[in-house]
């Protein structure tokens, strides 16, 4: 699958995809001035209360979609570094520490 | 069209149904205590953490009952209900929050799993090698802990009064019903530990959710509709107030509380997990993964939150004003409930606040009675105490704690415990560098740490005690005038800028001095770890080594 020879660096398209994912809805939420007006209304509600009640339907959404990023990037390291040292795959972390 | 405030006389039938579901919930806390026993009921981890056994069901129920508490049913609509718009940064906040719990609390679980830390002090102490400054870490989490536990028993008070009985202001005798409620609450945790609260979450969650999505989508047609809900909120909020001739507040943000809100949210935000009834739903976890999975169905708890701070304008538009409740802005939901649903209903809902306040408190007074136990009884106490010491320990100073609250809800007024709620927020965050800074790296000397905590904690008490209004002298607002400038912002916020300024100068002279660096008992890997498996692997390894 993937991994191949070369090794996960530090940045990774998916890890890069998941930060996307977490800072959209921050800088969403702290642009107050961008959502601090009555209207369009929706349904009765004043834009400032329904966008900021959508932005938590979509941090949700986004949240997911980091998770998944984040694991299929962990599982590949995963596979890279079994590939890397196929004998005593145990003995990684105490090697580490060791070191 | 105007609702009476509910004081004239007992509802026996929302009394009735709230004892049933009490009775219920407590011998749900009881039998806890034989819930998925994994280890040695002597072992702190048992009893403070659950057995570390939690999976992502249980841990969503747990993590959303930190979050969930009376506090955010009670206090958070109050807030739009006085002021409008910025209590609202509620929303705000909650949706911060997730982010920053993706980002840093699986390393936090990691670390903690592998040298079996059970509070954030244990692993300060570990990772800065500082007794000091774990103590430092302890000691704001218990006094930033034990308003928050009173602010729960203020909104079952809230309730009580509602219902016609208890009181309004303290008296002892017309307290009995809080005070029996108290004492199952302390019983039940001191028997079943994390396990209680685990259990009952699931109860607490299922009236609750009940109980919003009946309120949102009944009341307002009972109200004429979100766009006359909204309207009587602009028309009631914009009114001046005849002895400071200023409006309460609008429905919109007004010029100069951009910053205000902005900050409110993401200061609370970085300190909800530092808090320790917080951190304890995540290192309770059985997995790593857990944590981040779980994140995404925590919004749900966020977007609920969303639609009870809006209960505030629906009291609004029932007609209520803080002179109908009483004099007390924080009645204001539980009496909504009472004037909008029939009866058995509003028993419900009623009971789902005083539920809600339950399964924090608990969990709150377990997470304070462990850094009690572990960062201050076994660190300057007794070292060599045995692991059935410290769970006794733990037990009992979760009474202890409890009691405490109790006694500071009764000899105090309900506004002084919501004010120490705040000073507890600034508290707090002053802690987030020494936490989570640690989790990311040691360049941060632990004496700059303790020096620049110290200064955030000073400069945060002294302005919190500063803010006066007409109606009180000090911790009269949370926000505060940012020194030699004309805007306001979140009070903590301004405290951590002073800390963290603090902490790098101080950190670049006690570097060039060579100031002696603690001793780091964790490794870059034991922050990436993600399985029981790989730790026992780990651990054998090290065994072997040695």
């Amino acid at each position: 699958m993937a991994g191949g020879t070369t090794p996960p660096g530090m940045i990774t398209p998916l890890r890069l995809f998941a930060a996307l994912c977490i800072l959209a809805p921050t800088v969403a939420v702290i642009a107050v001035p961008t959502y601090n007006t009555a209207t369009p209304t929706l349904g009765g509600f004043l834009f400032f209360y329904w966008y900021q009640l959508l932005l938590v339907v979509v941090t949700g959404i986004l949240m997911v979609a980091a998770y998944w990023a984040m694991k299929i990037d962990e599982r590949r390291r995963k596979q890279f570094r079994a590939a890397a040292e196929p004998a005593a795959p145990a003995g990684r972390d105490g090697g580490e520490a060791g070191a | 069209m105007r609702y009476l405030a509910a004081s004239t006389g007992v509802h026996g039938v929302e009394l009735g149904v709230v004892t049933a579901l009490f009775v219920l919930v407590a011998a749900l806390g009881f039998l806890a205590a034989r819930w998925r026993r994994t280890g040695s009921p002597r072992h702190l981890h048992e009893w403070g953490l659950g057995g570390r056994s939690f999976g992502g069901f249980i841990t969503w129920f747990l993590i959303g009952g930190d979050l969930y508490t009376a506090y955010t049913f009670v206090a958070v609509p109050a807030a739009l209900f006085a002021g409008g718009a910025l209590g609202f940064f509620a929303v705000g906040y909650t949706i911060l929050v997730w982010p920053l719990v993706f980002i840093f609390l699986p390393r936090l679980w990691s670390v903690s799993r592998k040298h079996g830390y059970v509070t954030p002090a244990d692993f300060v102490k570990g990772r800065h090698g500082s007794r000091s400054l774990s103590l430092a870490i302890a000691v704001t989490g218990i006094v930033a802990t034990m308003p928050y536990i009173a602010l729960q028993l203020v909104g079952i008070q809230s309730v009580l009064y509602v219902m016609g009985v208890g009181s309004n202001s303290s008296s002892l005798a017309q307290d009995l019903p809080l005070f029996v409620a108290f004492i199952i609450l302390a019983a039940f945790t001191y028997t079943s530990g994390l396990r209680a609260p685990a259990m009952i979450a699931f109860v607490k969650d299922l009236l609750i959710y009940v109980t919003i999505l009946v309120a949102v989508i009944y009341i307002p047609t009972r109200l004429g509709g979100w766009t006359h809900i909204f309207g009587a909120a602009s028309t009631r909020l914009a009114t001046k107030n005849p002895v400071t001739h200023l409006p309460a507040g609008s429905t919109l943000l007004a010029h100069g509380n951009t910053l205000p809100f902005a900050t409110l949210a993401i200061g609370s935000a970085m300190a909800l997990f530092m808090y320790p009834h917080a951190q304890i739903g995540v290192l309770a976890t059985k997995q790593r993964s857990t944590v981040r999975r779980n994140v995404s169905a925590l919004t749900v708890y966020s977007l609920m939150l969303g639609f009870v701070a809006l209960l505030g304008y629906m009291a609004i538009a029932a007609g209520f004003t803080t002179k109908s409740l009483g004099g007390n802005a924080q009645h204001a939901v539980p009496a909504l409930f009472d004037a909008m649903f029939p009866s058995w209903f509003a028993g419900i809902a009623l009971a789902a606040i005083v539920i809600g306040a339950l399964v924090p408190a608990a969990i709150m007074s377990i997470a304070a009675a462990n850094l009690f136990t572990r960062n201050i009884y076994v660190d300057f106490v007794n070292p060599a105490a045995t692991d059935s010491q410290q769970t006794a320990v733990s037990k009992w100073v979760s009474l202890l704690v409890k009691f405490g609250a109790l006694a500071f809800v009764l000899g105090l007024d309900a506004t002084s415990a919501i004010n120490f709620q705040l000073l507890g927020g600034v508290l707090i965050l002053q802690t987030f560098p020494a936490i989570v800074g640690g989790l990311y790296t040691r360049y941060f000397h632990r004496w700059a740490l303790l020096l620049g905590w110290a200064a955030g904690i000073v400069y945060g008490t002294v302005v919190a005690w500063q803010q006066s209004s007409a109606a009180q002298h000090h911790f009269a607002s949370q926000v505060a005038l940012i020194p030699w400038t004309h805007q306001k912002a979140y009070i903590a916020v301004t405290a951590l800028v002073v800390n963290l300024v603090v902490l790098v100068v101080s950190n670049l002279v006690l570097r060039a001095v060579k100031a002696p660096a603690g001793v780091d008992a964790t490794s870059p890997a034991d922050y990436d770890h993600d399985s029981d498996l790989e730790q026992t692997a780990s651990v054998a390894t090290e065994t072997e080594t040695v």
